[in-house]
């Protein structure tokens, strides 16, 4: 028998060195051009960034990359000689367009500033407003803040203090966290600085990060302003009609998307201290949701994802409530088996149909209409509000020790009457 | 002669097998044990998908094998396999069923390993109303230098980041210039100079000028990756150096230059990988369990586009029905965050049919050979029994 091991093995070899080479190939193709390139002298100091301006980076003594973290990802590689290709595609573009208040001086935008804008205010203060939109830059919150707060002069905050000091809500780019810091850094100027409200919005993978810094007063009498600023910002999307001046390419990444294994960590619920917070929205198309978080609720981070929300609010010593929101498709069996497995929680015998107009009152809630109902048995105490909308009821049931729930009723009620849904019915 | 009878001996042998059996055992453990250390992806590289093991002397250069990788387990595995199938193949009915067993078992192998040689896996992310033609790679960077001269095309020169990693000079026949690697990161973190700071530009051109880089260690865990990063100098022929940009994953914007009379642009991305069509996102669908954030489906609604092939026509992908068009396969892998944009897994397996037929192989054999021993062993049975 002929037999030659040596050949495969040879050949086997030669695969894999073959492999190993054509990942440092240089690779030369041809493709359609995806965005004209910004006209730029290569003498010029600011070269490289298209539509630089002086006075904007390179002269900010506020910029700063928000953190650029490691994003999600990763694949396996093999490299691939493409040769010329026709290109039919091309790589996305961000394009925004906003709403900002008249006495804001727009400034050309540049590489790094999607938006650009200059606040003068009185004896001299100013202040300094920008968009800036970093691929894979979402998810770092705490980081990015904290290096603001050490740009202010301030010292780093762990996650339960940020959760307690940043608003959040929604805007027409996505879920944004907002945050507010005051502080003079030394050798700074007074009068355009002291102040830096922040706004963090998350869209895919990228990182929308607002922020107007300046004189303290100047930054703290337009903070609302700005906040309206920021929810007025919106995508626009390439060769749907809208025009914008300010189009530096931003390109996406596969990496940092979500997964279906691991869905969004996004909560609708949230929780500030600030009486006017927003609740956060939750994703899917079922529902858009916002809501205003009273003061001194917060998120339960432990609480069962079988549930959209869950808040949670503290009496004396270990007594709590807890809000848990959830939505179902239908109506669930009907007002009352609801309203009896509800009363059968707190141990009250069901009541007959004829009885149920009686319990119910309405609330109202921007256009929405919640029927409410609220009983209490030994020592604990259920309210639950319930609606519908689109093809789905949503149900907020509060329950807890009377002590509680009888100190947070007037809360809870308000909660209700902030629910809005962004999706139409 | 004696000695290469011994060599083929030993290399039909079943003690081989079992010795290859028990290196991939210790491969796999050890592989499992670093991953906590070094991420699953370098691991995946460095362990699996490798000749060798290598060990790395701290703070030394050089390195040493210290076992053989998986792709020498496999292909020693696949040889001593194929090896012993010819030694003792002998063509007899009562075999034909080991045979087949035995041969299904070696497509499995070659299989495997061509799929790790050959396969090339990407990611295609369009949000919605996008249309893509090229996925990308995120484990693989390249620096893409584009000559824009001309406003219609542009000729891409795509260098590898490995190729960056080496440093040294980079010419390529398609650009008028050298690159000359000042400096390499493979993760990186970038910081925005401010007024009252120390910290040293990268570059002396572009944004390079404004930011400052700092080296990090590499990322290890499933949901990081590196942030690679280098400063690169371009040096015109026959001319004086026009400065130093610095190329980051994590700039989003190209960078602009001019070089004899001809204009350039610049950016480290993700590795493209072009196709001769198209798709464009229509609808991205999520829907999660009632009540709950749990997902529940996924589906992306796309219009392929090959002009090429006059194909035009509306796919529905969604979890576990691919898209399976001119060798790629598509399968639906992730989403944003705000349901409107899709990530497709893009896989081009030349072998993807060998599992198949290797496990059809296998079963048809171990099928015939149980039925021929079951035979057997009725007609004995009936033999016993008869008066």
């Amino acid at each position: 028998m002929k037999f030659k091991p040596i050949k495969p093995i040879v050949a086997l070899s030669l695969c894999a060195f073959v492999s190993c080479d054509r990942d440092k190939e240089i690779k030369v193709y041809r493709v359609e051009s995806e965005a004209p390139a910004a006209e730029q002298p290569a003498a010029d100091p600011h070269a490289g960034i298209p539509g630089m301006s002086p006075g904007s980076i390179a002269e900010d003594p506020h910029a700063g990359i928000p953190g650029f973290g490691a994003a999600a990802g990763g694949d396996p590689h093999v490299g691939m000689n493409m040769g010329a290709m026709p290109s039919i595609g091309s790589r996305p573009k961000v394009s925004v367009e906003d709403s900002a208040p008249e006495e804001w001086k727009r400034r050309e935008p540049s590489a790094l500033r999607q938006l650009s804008y200059q606040l003068d205010g009185e004896e001299g203060t100013s202040a300094d407003i920008s968009l800036i939109i970093l691929r894979g830059a979402a998810g770092r919150d705490l980081d990015n803040i904290n290096r603001w707060r050490e740009e202010q002069g301030l010292g780093p905050i762990d996650q339960a203090a940020l959760d307690q000091s940043v608003e959040k809500f929604t805007t027409p780019a996505g879920s944004a966290v907002a945050v507010d810091i005051e502080g003079l850094p030394q050798g700074t100027d007074p009068l355009t600085n002291g102040r830096l409200v922040a706004a963090i919005v998350t869209r895919g993978d990228d990182g929308w990060f607002f922020r107007m810094r300046g004189n303290a007063e100047l930054t703290a009498a337009h903070k609302q302003s700005f906040l309206e600023w920021v929810k007025s910002v919106k995508p626009v999307e390439e060769g749907n009609g809208h025009e914008s001046a300010t189009t530096p390419p931003v390109s996406s990444a596969a990496a940092g998307a979500e997964s279906p294994c691991c869905p969004s960590d996004e909560k609708p619920a949230t929780h500030a201290d600030h009486p006017s917070a927003a609740g956060g929205a939750g994703g899917g198309k079922d529902g858009h949701v916002t809501w205003q978080v009273p003061d001194g609720w917060a998120t339960d981070p432990n609480a069962s994802t079988m549930r959209y929300a869950t808040l949670v609010v503290r009496g004396e010593g270990d007594a709590k409530a807890e809000l848990a929101v959830t939505h179902f498709p239908g109506d669930v069996g009907g007002d009352l088996d609801n309203v009896n497995r509800w009363r059968g929680q707190i141990g009250l015998p069901p009541v007959a149909a004829a009885e149920l107009p009686a319990l119910v009152r309405n609330v109202t809630a921007g256009p929405k209409n919640f029927s409410l109902v609220d009983f209490s048995h030994n020592g604990q105490r259920l309210a639950a509000g319930w609606t519908r909308h689109g093809e789905n009821t949503w149900f907020f049931k509060f329950s807890g020790p009377n002590a509680v729930v009888d100190a947070e009723m007037a809360k809870f009620t308000a909660l209700l009457e902030s629910i809005r849904f962004h999706t139409t019915d | 002669m004696k000695s290469l009878y011994r060599f083929l001996d030993a290399l039909c042998s079943l003690r081989l097998t079992m010795w290859c059996l028990a290196a991939a055992f210790v491969l796999v453990f050890a592989g499992t044990l670093a991953q906590v250390r070094f991420g699953l992806y370098f691991v995946q590289e460095a362990y699996f998908q490798s000749w060798l093991v290598w060990w790395q002397a701290p703070g030394g250069n050089f390195r040493i094998p210290v076992f053989p990788g998986g792709h020498a387990i496999g292909a020693v595995l696949l040889v001593n396999l194929i090896a012993a199938h010819i030694r003792m193949f002998s063509w007899t009915w009562e075999k034909v069923g080991t045979q087949l067993t035995h041969l299904g078992l070696i497509v499995m192998l070659a299989g495997g390993l061509a799929t790790d040689l050959f396969s090339v896996e990407s990611y295609m992310r369009i949000r919605e109303g996008e249309t893509k033609n090229y996925s990308e790679d995120s484990s693989q960077m390249e620096l893409a230098v584009s000559d824009i001269t001309d406003p219609e095309f542009e000729q891409v020169t795509a260098i590898p980041g490995e190729r960056l990693a080496e440093g040294g000079t980079i010419t390529s026949d398609s650009l008028p210039f050298r690159m000359e690697i000042r400096g390499f990161y493979l993760n990186s973190n970038l910081q925005m100079i401010t007024r009252e700071g120390t910290a040293v530009p990268a570059a002396t051109m572009g944004t390079g000028q404004r930011v400052s880089v700092k080296s990090m260690p590499r990322a290890t865990k499933l949901d990081e990756r590196d942030i690679m990063s280098a400063v690169v100098e371009i040096v015109p022929e026959n001319g004086e150096p026009l400065g130093t940009w610095l190329v980051s994953d994590a700039l989003a914007a190209a960078q602009h230059f001019e070089v004899a009379g001809r204009r350039f642009s610049i950016q480290l991305r993700p590795a493209r990988h072009y196709k001769p069509y198209s798709l464009k996102l229509l609808d991205f669908t999520h829907e999660t369990y009632p009540g709950t954030q749990i997902p529940k489906d996924f589906s992306s609604k796309v219009v392929l586009d090959d002009p090429e092939l006059s194909e035009n026509r509306q796919v529905l992908i969604y979890m576990n029905h691919p898209l399976r068009y001119r060798g790629d396969t598509y399968y639906q892998s992730g989403y944003d965050k705000d349901n409107s944009g899709t990530v497709l897994q893009v896989v081009r397996n030349p072998s993807y049919q060998a599992p198949y037929i290797a496990c059809l192989m296998v079963s048809l054999g171990l099928i015939y050979q149980f039925t021929l021993h079951l035979g057997r062993f009725a007609r004995r049975n009936k033999v016993a029994h008869t008066p």
